[in-house]
This record gives structure tokens, C-alpha cells and sequence, in this order.
């Protein structure tokens, strides 16, 4: 009886815990996303030993199952459109006047060069449905308490990594960093934010920059230029058939 | 007869600028707006025949891409395709359009310079109606390499300097249903071969798009249909039309379908395969005029009955690119092999080298015919 007591006890103390990482991942991410929707404007920074890249986008969201971009420079690219919806993906190229529905495969691909994988970009796997979330201890970050969060992808769900760690503000449910592991449990990159400001009412940070730890001198940086959340978007920003007018 | 052409051309580009400059006045006002896009490429090529003299040529393409928007629903679209040869300049294709809207400024042996509006719509859109009017692209294919529901514009793969491809003269009406269902309608007059009226229904289902198309096309009536989906996480697409003769000479049947995969380290596989009612199975030394043919019909999109494609790409680092493609037509007998590597400078530059060889069976001497080099240097704005 005592036995089963303390097991139970295990069992709630695990669960009540886990509970919370979920509800603190879940407050992080709709701080992101907005409760309804978000709109987004910002300049993407692709960093080579001997090469630079630097790019400008558009993107517009609705709940974690609709998201769209739009390519604003460089020009030879400009009018280039992703588009999610829940799990499936579309990519209109403006040269050839096509919309091709992208295969799931190609989610582990790097997006249009940068350090990012399509799936990141369009976050196609949901961090509270596809990952077992638990709190794993405390720390001070640019003097920001913190949480960090140990995400285990769950079987089956369509993820790249083989865990994550997260470190997410206590006063505004900031990402401010982010660990991401391979299937071997062995760091491959890091995801620091910086330069936190106020976009309307919200604190967050302006500035990400994805680091992949076995390419020396590889870094891809987003800065958010704009960003409005819990605005009306048209349904249609979000259909194969619109996304050549998206601009 | 000569000059009263020349004057009909420069009153249509007076027309044009007329046109852009008024855009450009209305666009001090607030909701018009105005853009030019485009580019400039030097393509100097290498052509190597087995029978007949070897060729150089180089080409100046410039392309001017331009979009006015008036309002939220009104826009219009004007894009000019300007070409400079010198060299062994090679067959021009003419404007097959209701409106010739192609001339040529000089037309010299070994000096040319040739220019096409391939676009030139108007077009009004209001949440679930789409309705355009004039020259424009209507890419109705979801396969990736060949795409037999391309009634208007079947694409060719081996063409990688006109990637636009031409514009028909139509007019279009789109319709967005629910559920990603939208329902297409379109009319091309024509002032040769008869007119064309097609319509395509579109729907989403099971993780699948799936597309539906009947059309009166010249001689024949066209039931079609093709989709775009994946096994496991492989994409799987495929496209599908049949030909129905209504002089009662011959029916044709036009398949393809694909599946591409990505590995996580960047490589990239595709295959295909392409069935053509009307292609020949035995060797047949005419085979290379239609592949390299700029107008490809869905009807007839190979040479070959049986065609098969391996395409494999790799981004080498962030701005290179290489790629693979192997193509065979069975019973023919011809083998086409394209090496491509492609360098993206910076921001506006990019240069590329592109080899296509041709292997074909001549009567049971399977022999290199064609051997073609390009280099490619080209300046986006």
C-alpha cells in the first residue's frame, strides 16, 4: 500500500509537473502566434565563412494550422509564397506561374538556404501536441528567470529532432533560447533571441539567431521588423489558388 | 505594306507606354500602385552537332516584368521578353496569338533582335470570383516534369531559357468553393485551328489535390485529370488526359506521373515516367526535331511511347547548386543527358553552366548527335 502510494504519488508529482510545461509551452507559443492570428514583417541574414545573403519577408498566420509567406526581396526571388495548412504544404514559384504541393520530405530540407528547415519555418509539428514536455530545472538568462523544458518528440509525430530544450521567461513566456539535439541526443544547433521590445502590448524579442554547431562560421539571423497580432486576415491568404496574389 | 506595319508596331508601344505612364500618374493617388521587375541575361551557347556544322551564338535576354495595381481588385499585367543574337542565330518562333505582338527591330543573318509581349492581362478579383482578360499563362499542371493537363502551355524542361513560357490570348474565370475546391473556366479564341473552351474542377482531399478538366480543344474533345499528393514522404503526382478525335481519325492518350523524395542532407530525386499514345516505338531519326520543338502540344509531349526521367539535384553549399538530369525514350532509342551547376553571386547575380547531350539510335548506330554548352550570367531588378 505504501508502495503504491508512493508510486502514485511519483505519478501525480510527474504529471502535475509535466502539466505545467505544457501550459507554460502552450502561453509561449500563443504569445507568439497571437490567440487568433499574427502578421509578421522581417529580414532574414543567411551568414557564410565567404558568403552573405540577406532577405526580406511577409508572413501571416491563423491559429499553428495556417501560415503563409510571401518573398519581398531579393528580387529574383520576390512573390515566392509558402503555404501551410495544417499538415500540408504548397510552394508558388512566380517564374513558372506554379503552385506545387511540396512532399513531406522535403520538410527536412533548409528553407531557400538559411539554417532553417522548411518545417521550421512553416512549423508543421505542434510543440504541445508532438513533443512530452517536462520542466527540468531553472536558470537566469540576460536577466531573465527562466524555465528549461525538455521536449522528447513523440513516436510517429512528423519532427526532425530527437529532443529540444527550451529556456522560456516566468514574467512574459519569452523563448529565449532554444537547444535542438539529433536522434543521437547530441547538440546540433542553438537558437538564442535577443534585442526584446514591445510590439503593441507584448514584450518579445526582435532578434533570433540560429547557430548550427558543425558548420564554423554558419549563422542565419531573423530580425522582426513588424509584428501585429490578433488582426482580421482574409481567409483566402491562406488557399493554393490565392497565393499568387499575395504580395 | 512594310511601313504601315512599322507604324501598326509603334502605335501599339506608344499605346503600351501610354498605358505605363498613366499607371504611373495614378500611382501618386493612395491604393495604386506600380512595379517593374525583370532581368538581364548573356547567354553565349556551343552546339556540337554529328551532322551538320557546329554553331556559336551569343543571346542578350532582357525581360521586363510589370504589375499595376489599382485598388484592391483591379490589376494589370504587361511583360516584354527582348532578345539580342549574334552568332548562329537560331529559329525565332513566332506569335501564335490572337494579336501579333512579336517583331523583329533588326533582322540581319548573324545579328537579330527580336521582341514579344508575352503578357498583357487585366484582371479583377473579389474574394471567392477571379475574371482576366488578354495574353497571360494558364499552367494548369501538378505533375513535376511532364504535364499532360497543360492544355494551354505544355511545359518543356529542356527550354530552361524561356521558363515564363508564352501567354494565350483567353479569357479566364476563376471560382474558390469551399474546402480548397475552385472551379476554372476558359476561353481561347483562335483565328486558325477553331477555338478552345475548357473548364477544370479542382478539390482537396485526403492529403490529395486532385483536378478534373474537360475541354472542346481544336480537334478533339479532352477529359482529364491529375493529382498531387505523397506515399509516406515521398511526393506522388500524376497527370492524365484523353484525347477524343471528333473527325473520328484517333484517339490519344497522354500519362505521367512522378514521385520526388529529399534526403536531409539536400539531395533531391525525381522519376517519371510518361506514356504517349502517339509516340513512335522504333528508332526514328526525326525524334530530335520534336523534342527540341518550342511548341509542345499535351498531345504529344515526347517523341517516344515510353519516356522515362531521372532527375537528381544537390545544394552544394547555399549558392551552388548542382543537378542531374537523365532522360530515356525507350524504342527510339534516345538518351538525353543535362550536368547543370548553378552560382548564386549575390543578391541579384547568379551564373550558370549548362551541358545537353543528345544520344540517339540512327538506323543501329547509337551515337552522340548533339552536344550543346551554355553558359548563363544573369542580373535580376
Amino acid at each position: 500500500m505504501r508502495n503504491f502510494l508512493f508510486i502514485l504519488f511519483i505519478f501525480f508529482n510527474i504529471s502535475s509537473y509535466s502539466q505545467d510545461a505544457v501550459s507554460i509551452l502552450e502561453k509561449s507559443e500563443e504569445k507568439i502566434r497571437g490567440v487568433k492570428s499574427s502578421y509578421v514583417e522581417m529580414a532574414i541574414t543567411i551568414e557564410r565563412p565567404k558568403w552573405k545573403k540577406e532577405m526580406t519577408m511577409k508572413g501571416w498566420s491563423v491559429g499553428e494550422d495556417y501560415f503563409s509567406s510571401v518573398v519581398m526581396t531579393p528580387v529574383k526571388e520576390k512573390g515566392t509564397v509558402f503555404l501551410k495548412r495544417e499538415n500540408e504544404v504548397w510552394n508558388y514559384i512566380p517564374s513558372i506561374e506554379r503552385t506545387i504541393k511540396l512532399p513531406p520530405s522535403m520538410m527536412m530540407q533548409n528553407w531557400m538556404g538559411t539554417d532553417f528547415t522548411n518545417d521550421d519555418l512553416v512549423q508543421r509539428s505542434s510543440i504541445s501536441d508532438d513533443y512530452t514536455n517536462t520542466i527540468i530545472g531553472e536558470e537566469n538568462i540576460e536577466g531573465y528567470d527562466c524555465w528549461i523544458i525538455q521536449l522528447i518528440p513523440n513516436e510517429d509525430a512528423p519532427v526532425v529532432w530527437g529532443k529540444l530544450i527550451m529556456w522560456i521567461d516566468k514574467e512574459h513566456y519569452m523563448q529565449l533560447k532554444t537547444q535542438f539535439f539529433d536522434e543521437y541526443e547530441d547538440l546540433v544547433s542553438v537558437m538564442t533571441s535577443s534585442r526584446v521590445k514591445d510590439f503593441g502590448d507584448k514584450k518579445l524579442p526582435a532578434v533570433i539567431e540560429y547557430v548550427p554547431l558543425d558548420k564554423e562560421g554558419n549563422k542565419t539571423i531573423i530580425e522582426r521588423l513588424k509584428w501585429n497580432f490578433d488582426i482580421d486576415i482574409n481567409q483566402r491568404y491562406f488557399l493554393p489558388s490565392y497565393m499568387k496574389n499575395l504580395r | 505594306m512594310e511601313r504601315l506595319s512599322a507604324i501598326r508596331k509603334n502605335s501599339f508601344i506608344s499605346f503600351l507606354l501610354l498605358l505605363l505612364i498613366s499607371f504611373d500618374t495614378i500611382s501618386q493617388s493612395s491604393k495604386t500602385s506600380f512595379t517593374l521587375n525583370g532581368y538581364v541575361k548573356y547567354l553565349p551557347s556551343y552546339m556540337d552537332y554529328s551532322f551538320f556544322d557546329k554553331e556559336t551564338n551569343h543571346l542578350i535576354h532582357n525581360r521586363l516584368n510589370m504589375r499595376g495595381y489599382y485598388g484592391d481588385n483591379l490589376s494589370l499585367g504587361l511583360e516584354v521578353r527582348n532578345r539580342i543574337y549574334f552568332g548562329d542565330v537560331p529559329t525565332i518562333q513566332g506569335d501564335d496569338g490572337l494579336v501579333n505582338m512579336a517583331f523583329y527591330t533588326v533582322r540581319e543573318s548573324n545579328f537579330v533582335i527580336n521582341s514579344m509581349v508575352d503578357r498583357f492581362w487585366l484582371k479583377y478579383q473579389k474574394e471567392k470570383i477571379e475574371f482576366s482578360i488578354g495574353r497571360q499563362r494558364v499552367n494548369w499542371g501538378v505533375n513535376t516534369i511532364w504535364n499532360n493537363n497543360d492544355l494551354f502551355n505544355a511545359y518543356n524542361f529542356i527550354d530552361f531559357d524561356y521558363i515564363e513560357r508564352p501567354g494565350s490570348d483567353i479569357i479566364r474565370f476563376l471560382y474558390t468553393g469551399d474546402n480548397l475546391s475552385s472551379f476554372e473556366l476558359v476561353y481561347m479564341p483562335s483565328k486558325r485551328n477553331g477555338s478552345v473552351i475548357a473548364g477544370m474542377y479542382r478539390i482537396n482531399s485526403f492529403g490529395y489535390d486532385f483536378q478534373f478538366l474537360a475541354a472542346n480543344y481544336f480537334d478533339d474533345i479532352v477529359i482529364g485529370g491529375g493529382w498531387a499528393g505523397n506515399i509516406k514522404n515521398a511526393g506522388f503526382k500524376g497527370e492524365l488526359s484523353y484525347f477524343i478525335d471528333k473527325n473520328k481519325y484517333k484517339n490519344s492518350l497522354s500519362f505521367s506521373s512522378s514521385l520526388d523524395y529529399s534526403l536531409k542532407n539536400g539531395f533531391y530525386f525525381l522519376g517519371s515516367y510518361l506514356y504517349n499514345s502517339n509516340g513512335f516505338t522504333e528508332s526514328n531519326f526525326l525524334s530530335l526535331v520534336n523534342i527540341n520543338d518550342n511548341v509542345l502540344s499535351p498531345k504529344n509531349l515526347m517523341p517516344s511511347k515510353h519516356s522515362y526521367l531521372i532527375q537528381v539535384t544537390k545544394p552544394v553549399s547555399p549558392p551552388v547548386n548542382v543537378s542531374l538530369s537523365i532522360l530515356y525514350g525507350q524504342g527510339i532509342k534516345l538518351l538525353y543527358i543535362s550536368p547543370s551547376i548553378n552560382y548564386d553571386i549575390n543578391s541579384r547575380i547568379d551564373a550558370g553552366i549548362i551541358g545537353q547531350l543528345f544520344y540517339l539510335d540512327n538506323y543501329g548506330d547509337f551515337k552522340n548527335i548533339v552536344q550543346g554548352y551554355f553558359l548563363q550570367i544573369k542580373y535580376s531588378f
